[in-house]
């Protein structure tokens, strides 16, 4: 699955520390679900929705064969 | 989010209190295992420091005429307190919460309990064919706690790469 998290991150001029504090998990988490290493929950991938002010889908994509 | 629930953070110091002394025992003295009253460690002493009558749930084999159940046995419990401190020890460090507790570390801690009990199994496995006999016992006395131990340092070694690698990135 990928995602463009870094992408909305400098949108909202976000850091990933910033952004950790803000979804509530480990600076760790936000840079191995950006590095592609970690799939978020429903809950986390929400809660950055809901952060970047667009649809889970915006920000997560499958990817072909997924 | 986080369902399992996890024992505070300062256990882990506690369990390596525990399991640091039984593991540098065994290093030195296999033997303390078997709780022979005559560890090498602390002199030829006939009877051991911590030999005493204890209650035992049976004493004999079950298959014995003069079996019976329920009696007081003279022990040395040098070893069952050794076990104890190595159990309580390993469960402390393997449950004990990280630095950041989150859904990503439960995550770590479960690919790391996975990985922890395929290699334990390849590690018996290899053991199996390398060590005979009377010497197994040593490897089976390992088992209980290898597959905790195996655990917590992959567990530990996860969590350190990944914050190397936000440090590298900065």
């Amino acid at each position: 699955m990928k995602n463009s998290i870094k992408v909305e991150r400098a949108k909202k001029d976000l850091t990933q520390a910033k952004l950790a504090e803000l979804t509530g998990v480990s600076r760790q988490t936000i840079n191995a679900i950006e590095l592609g290493k970690y799939v978020p929950s429903a809950l986390l991938a929400l809660k950055m929705a809901q952060i970047f002010e667009c649809k889970v889908e915006e920000i997560f994509q499958l990817e072909e064969g997924e | 989010m986080n369902k399992l629930k996890l024992l505070p953070r300062w256990c882990r110091i506690l369990g390596l209190v525990f399991v640091i002394p039984c593991i540098s025992l065994f290093i030195a003295d296999p033997e303390v295992v078997f709780a022979e009253s005559t560890w090498s460690l602390f002199g030829n002493a006939k009877e051991g420091r911590f030999v005493m009558k204890v209650f035992a749930l049976f004493e004999s084999n079950p298959n014995e005429p003069n079996f019976q159940w329920y009696s007081w046995v003279k022990n040395d419990i040098s070893n069952e307190l050794m076990l104890t401190a190595m159990l309580l020890g390993t469960y402390l460090i393997a449950f004990a919460k990280v630095k950041e507790e989150d859904e990503f570390s439960n995550q770590l801690r479960l690919e790391s309990m996975s990985q922890a009990l395929v290699y334990n199994g390849i590690i018996l496995l290899i053991f199996n064919w390398l060590i005979f006999d009377g010497l197994f016992l040593y490897v089976m006395i390992s088992q209980l706690f290898s597959f905790l131990l195996l655990f917590s340092f992959i567990f530990a070694m996860k969590i350190r790469n990944q914050r190397k690698m936000i440090l590298d990135e900065e």
